[in-house]
């Protein structure tokens, strides 16, 4: 099994080396390679969910490429470096969300004129880079995985934004900088930290770090006790988090990146990098510092249903699509914030599938309304108005999108809320009961923008009698997000499943 | 002194190196004099395989375990480590010089004066003697600033730029041995090991002289390193200098300072006074602060690499800071961290100056929006340029990363933590220009009536072949400690460092 | 032998330093700067050589230093001077505050 895990790391790894080393390719080439080997990419996921055993206790399909020790680095005792990658139910998921954005973005986005290798080339490194994140079996190979994340983005958005390029990537380059620096900090903190305490060898494996936490001996390691870190390790993983995720206050890189990337980009930022921070916190937090997330359970519901508040009351403040887009997503981080501090086993779940979910509907909508925009030449919702009649078939996937954002029953939102506030009620019923006035909220947001841009007469009727409606070459990619999101909503038993024998590694004992 | 004394085996074990490097420096003068201009070339050719053959001597020499002699060197193992460093910094700095003395129109008589400053940053890393430290240390400065004053295509900047370096570094001198000479007072030592070993009397005698010297020292190796606020210097020395001279006195001259910070502090002082050790931490933090912070405002592109200098040198004043907290195990890590980012720092230094050295010479740019479609124009020098910032910048990949992590693990490990976050801190701090940089080449650039047919035809920058190899070994260097660092850290953990 | 006061001998060479000190950060002719400098080394050689008599282990290790240090300080102002030449060819000044060709 682990070979298919190579297949998909190295697929857009060698399509980052080729497209970078061929010179001159026409442009259609360039995008050709990428979308082979994205497409190699996303099928050999699809194995690895044949292959994937929800009941095994371990990491599977365990990839390890030793690279270089730091000698002497712990007690005398050499500290080996290596890219281990592997997977466990959450790795999954979230690496079919990403494998699923990402193959999307190859085949449905336009490319911009001559610069076919640029995005060719980014893309590919990025979602190298991303594979990677969300299959890191140590802290070493994550933190590299995010530090290349954050400047092959920064290039996408250097090199292809819409409108005013240079500012949004500096921006984004320095918050997620920021952020990855709060990370490396935090987590080599936590390395050092729990060998020193329990007198261990220094590791950076997760499967150890996690043992550890969790008081579990493992085949190097005889453990009575289990260790639990400082507060202030935890405290700047947090604000990692917090930036990674783009909670307010700091959440000021995101919307400016949404409204001014290109569609592909926007899909990878909104779709894709918003969820590291989350995972980070799943897989850190929750699985190797449950202690703390315990003591700052109420930090963490607090800025999660502010957020939730905040980006549903933006959202409805909104005047253009992308800006709505981009504050609903916080709005959806923010209930998973406050799900994954409930600790609860099924709020976690819960937020495991808000967060597969979120992903996919930030693409659905973003990739819509660059449809819309294509036509239209604007999103701006006081210059959009009665599209149905032109538009019909956009405007229908417009609304669906709005539906699946409010978290209509049947789809995939539904079942991540549901679960979320479900385990949230049993802990903080209080914040539970203010956070269901943000579900309201999102509900008259989402239909707002609906009622404003497809219903209601048309502005201009010689233009609209000049757009054609999207054919079949340009909304099969929405339909087939849309099918998605409705299968997760539908038949949520498969990813659950997954998720749930994620859920029970990563919760402590009894916790 | 018979020439059968002068080649007795031990003493060619401490200072074989010194004399290879001396003795061509002496030949290559003499030459410098009497050959006609036109032969500029194979003088500095010659010069370079003077270093060469020090290499060899030096490499030799690495079987033989270490001596001491006439009380003064010592072939320890950070005498032989930054040797090694800095032959190799001296080779890519003469191959650099090769270019940039025809293209600047050097005077004829300056491969001479980098073979002496070599010789002098030899000594200071392998004496142990406060006296010769010092006569290396002034070795090393006044051929400095000389060359800093030989650039003719821009004399007055050029002569202002080492005007200021010599002030500024005359009082650091002056400053460093003032502090020296309280140490021989109290001591009457000038011996490092003898005053390793009189350390703790030092500080249970006469605590309060002790700590003013300690203070004096530390203020002027300070200037001599270009630590805030002792910096002033740095970029009118940096945009007055030859680039090879630039390269030289950022690179060679850092490490050969670094290493004998080291060694005066760590002996003299860490015995009895590990509490002020702190305060070069606090130095190291300021460093990396202003350094980053100054360098966001400058669009110059020589002051912006001087003042990124800066800040290279608080991190590498880290390791040296986090002697105060290790135990004496965890001593040899400090040494390999220090030595391992210093050879990161060399290759990426030479590498972007020498790009910057074309890019001066053949497009006459001098600010970061000249840049403006350099990535179009000379896609590979720009790539190289690109590599050589993101090392700086501490990116994965390349060697940057590796060493910054390094000492990062370091600091975690001394217990010094805030010191690594000021660390990464500073560091993301850093990616703002860095990655301006980068931003620019991507520019296209504005048109402009005329100039663009002539920007078009401009086309690729030449690149001559000795800057060609100076380029593709600092490539080398930078990706293969990014990628295999286990080749340096390895051989460097094997190291016998005191 | 007639009994030399340690202490004032410091303090001269302290005294002599912080004078040396103040003029090279403040004078505003570059030669006035560079007599500062050489100020300040001798102050150095006056503690050395004191040190080399009257410190707390006195041997000749310190006048040998202080002949070293006079030697350097020779060569180091022989430089300045050429460089203020240098200057004063180019600008017809010899004045710090002419030193302005580069960027602030």
């Amino acid at each position: 099994m682990a070979f298919l895990l190579w297949i998909v790391l190295f697929a857009p790894w060698i399509g980052f080396l080729a497209t970078a080393l061929l010179p001159r390719l026409s442009d259609r080439m360039y995008q050709a390679i990428h979308i082979v080997l994205q497409s190699v990419a996303l099928v050999a996921v699809g194995a690895l969910w044949s292959r994937f055993h929800p009941a095994s206790s371990h990491y599977q399909a365990v990839v390890r490429l030793p690279w270089f020790s730091f000698p002497d680095a712990w007690h005398g005792a050499n500290l080996t470096i290596g890219l281990n990658f592997g997977i466990d139910g959450l790795s999954l998921g979230l690496l079919s969300l990403a494998a699923v954005v990402l193959w999307l973005i190859a085949v449905s986005t336009r490319v911009p004129e001559g610069l076919g290798k640029a995005r060719a080339m980014w893309v590919q490194l990025a979602s190298f880079a991303v594979f990677a994140t969300f299959t890191a079996l140590n802290i070493f190979t994550f933190l590299l995985a995010i530090e290349v994340t954050l400047f092959a983005t920064f290039f996408l958005l250097l090199r292809l934004s819409e409108a005013d390029s240079q500012r949004t990537a500096i921006k984004f380059l320095l918050y997620r900088g920021v952020a990855s620096v709060f990370l490396i900090v935090s987590l080599v903190g936590f390395a050092f930290s729990s060998a020193a305490t329990m007198a261990e060898p220094l590791t950076l494996g997760y499967q150890q770090l996690a043992a550890r936490a969790q008081g579990v001996a493992t085949a190097n390691a005889a453990l009575s006790a289990h260790y639990s870190a400082p507060q202030w390790i935890f405290l700047l993983l947090l604000l990692g988090v917090f930036i990674e995720e783009a909670f307010v206050p700091l959440h000021n890189w995101f919307p400016d990146a949404i409204k001014n990337a290109d569609t592909g980009t926007a899909m990878l930022v909104g779709g894709v990098l918003t969820k590291t921070g989350a995972y980070a916190l799943l897989r850190f937090g929750v699985g190797m510092m449950p202690a703390d997330v315990k003591i700052f359970t109420y930090v963490l519901a607090t800025v999660g249903i502010g957020n939730l508040l905040y980006g549903a009351f933006a959202a409805w403040s909104a005047r253009d699509w992308r800006r709505l887009i981009s504050f609903s997503s916080i709005s959806h981080m923010g209930l998973v914030l406050f799900a994954i501090g409930t600790m609860q086993a099924d709020a976690i779940q819960g937020a495991m599938f808000l967060l597969v979910s979120s992903g996919l509907i930030t693409s659905l909508l973003l990739l819509t309304t660059s449809r819309v925009k294509a036509r239209t030449l604007t999103l701006e919702w006081r210059q959009l108005s009665g599209l149905a009649k032109p538009l019909p078939i956009l405007s229908g996937f417009l609304l669906f999108g709005a539906l699946a954002t409010l978290g209509l029953p049947l789809t995939s939102g539904f079942i991540g809320e549901f679960q979320s506030f479900f385990g949230g009620f049993a802990v903080h019923p209080t914040f539970a009961f203010i956070g269901l006035l943000g579900l309201i909220l999102s509900a008259v947001y989402s239909l707002t923008a609906i009622r404003k841009t497809t219903f209601g007469p048309f502005t201009d009727r010689a233009a609209a009698a000049a757009y054609e409606d999207a054919r079949m070459a340009e909304w099969w990619p929405i339909a087939l997000l849309t099918m998605l999101v409705l299968f997760i909503g539908i038949v949520p038993y498969p990813l659950g499943h997954v998720f749930l024998s994620a859920v029970h590694r990563l919760l402590p004992i009894g916790g | 002194m018979s020439l059968a004394t002068l080649l007795q085996a031990h003493l060619w074990t401490t200072m074989g190196p010194l004399f290879v490097v001396g003795m061509t420096a002496i030949v290559v003068m003499v030459l410098e004099l009497f050959l006609p201009a036109a032969s500029r070339k194979f003088i500095v050719l010659l010069a370079a395989l003077g270093v060469v053959v020090a290499g060899v001597v030096l490499v030799h020499t690495m079987s033989v375990p270490p001596e001491l002699s006439l009380d003064t060197m010592v072939s320890d193992g950070l005498a032989t480590v930054s040797s090694m460093l800095l032959l190799a910094t001296g080779l890519l700095v003469l191959l650099l010089h090769l270019d940039v003395n025809e293209s600047e129109e050097m005077p004829r008589e300056s491969s001479f004066l980098l073979l002496f400053a070599l010789v002098g940053a030899l000594a200071m890393v392998t004496a142990v003697n406060l006296v010769a430290l010092y006569i290396g240390l002034e070795l090393l400065s006044v051929s400095s600033y000389v060359l800093v004053a030989l650039r003719k295509r821009h004399r007055q900047a050029s002569v202002e730029g080492s005007m200021k370096y010599l002030v500024m570094g005359g009082i650091g001198s002056a400053v460093f041995l003032y502090g020296v000479s309280f140490i021989y007072g109290l001591t009457g030592q000038t011996s490092l090991y003898a005053l390793a070993q009189a350390s703790l009397s030092l500080w249970q005698h006469d605590a309060a002289i002790a700590v003013i010297a300690f203070l004096l020292i530390v203020v002027g190796l300070g200037i001599k390193l270009s630590l805030v606020p002792f910096h002033m210097w740095t970029p009118d020395a940096y945009e007055g200098a030859p680039s090879s001279v630039a390269a030289l006195i950022s690179t060679l001259s850092k490490t050969a300072t670094f290493a004998l910070a080291l060694r005066v502090l760590v002996y003299i002082f860490n015995g009895g006074a590990h509490d002020l050790f702190p305060y070069i931490a606090v130095l190291a933090a300021i460093t990396m602060l202003a350094g980053n912070w100054l360098a966001l405002t400058q669009h110059n592109l020589r002051r912006l690499l001087a003042f990124s200098s800066v800040a290279q040198a608080g991190y590498l004043l880290i390791p040296i800071a986090l002697f105060g907290t290790a135990s004496v195990r965890e001593w040899p890590d400090l040494y390999d961290n220090l030595l391992f980012y210093l050879a990161v720092y060399t290759f990426l230094t030479i590498g972007a100056f020498a790009v910057l050295h074309l890019l001066e010479h053949h497009r006459d740019v001098t600010m970061a929006d000249g840049l403006t479609g350099f990535a179009k124009k000379s896609p590979w020098l720009a790539a190289s340029f690109i590599v050589f910032l993101l090392g700086l910048a501490g990116m994965p990949l390349t060697g940057g990363f590796v060493g910054k992590f390094y000492i990062f693990t370091s600091t975690v490990q001394t217990g010094v933590l805030w010191l690594g976050i000021v660390l990464f801190a500073t560091s993301v701090l850093s990616f703002f220009y860095y990655f301006g940089l980068i931003r620019t080449m991507f520019q296209s650039p504005l048109p402009t009536y005329g100039d663009a047919a002539q920007g078009q035809a401009e086309g690729r920058t030449p690149v001559p072949v000795a800057t060609g190899i100076v380029i593709a070994l600092c490539l080398f260097g930078t990706v293969a400690l990014g990628v295999v660092p286990g080749i340096l850290l390895h051989p460097l953990a094997l190291v016998q460092w005191f | 032998m007639i009994h030399m006061p340690v202490a004032s001998l410091l303090a001269l060479a302290a005294v002599l330093f912080c004078i040396g000190l103040y003029g090279a950060l403040t004078k505003r002719n570059l030669i006035m700067v560079l007599v500062s400098i050489e100020m300040m080394l001798s102050a150095v050689n006056i503690n050395l050589v004191t040190f080399s008599r009257l410190g707390a282990a006195p041997n000749l290790t310190g006048q040998v230093f202080a002949l070293f240090s006079i030697t350097v300080a020779a060569a180091e102002i022989a430089v300045g001077f050429a460089l203020v030449l240098a200057f004063f060819r180019l600008r017809k000044s010899t004045e710090v505050k002419d030193a302005d060709s580069q960027k602030k």
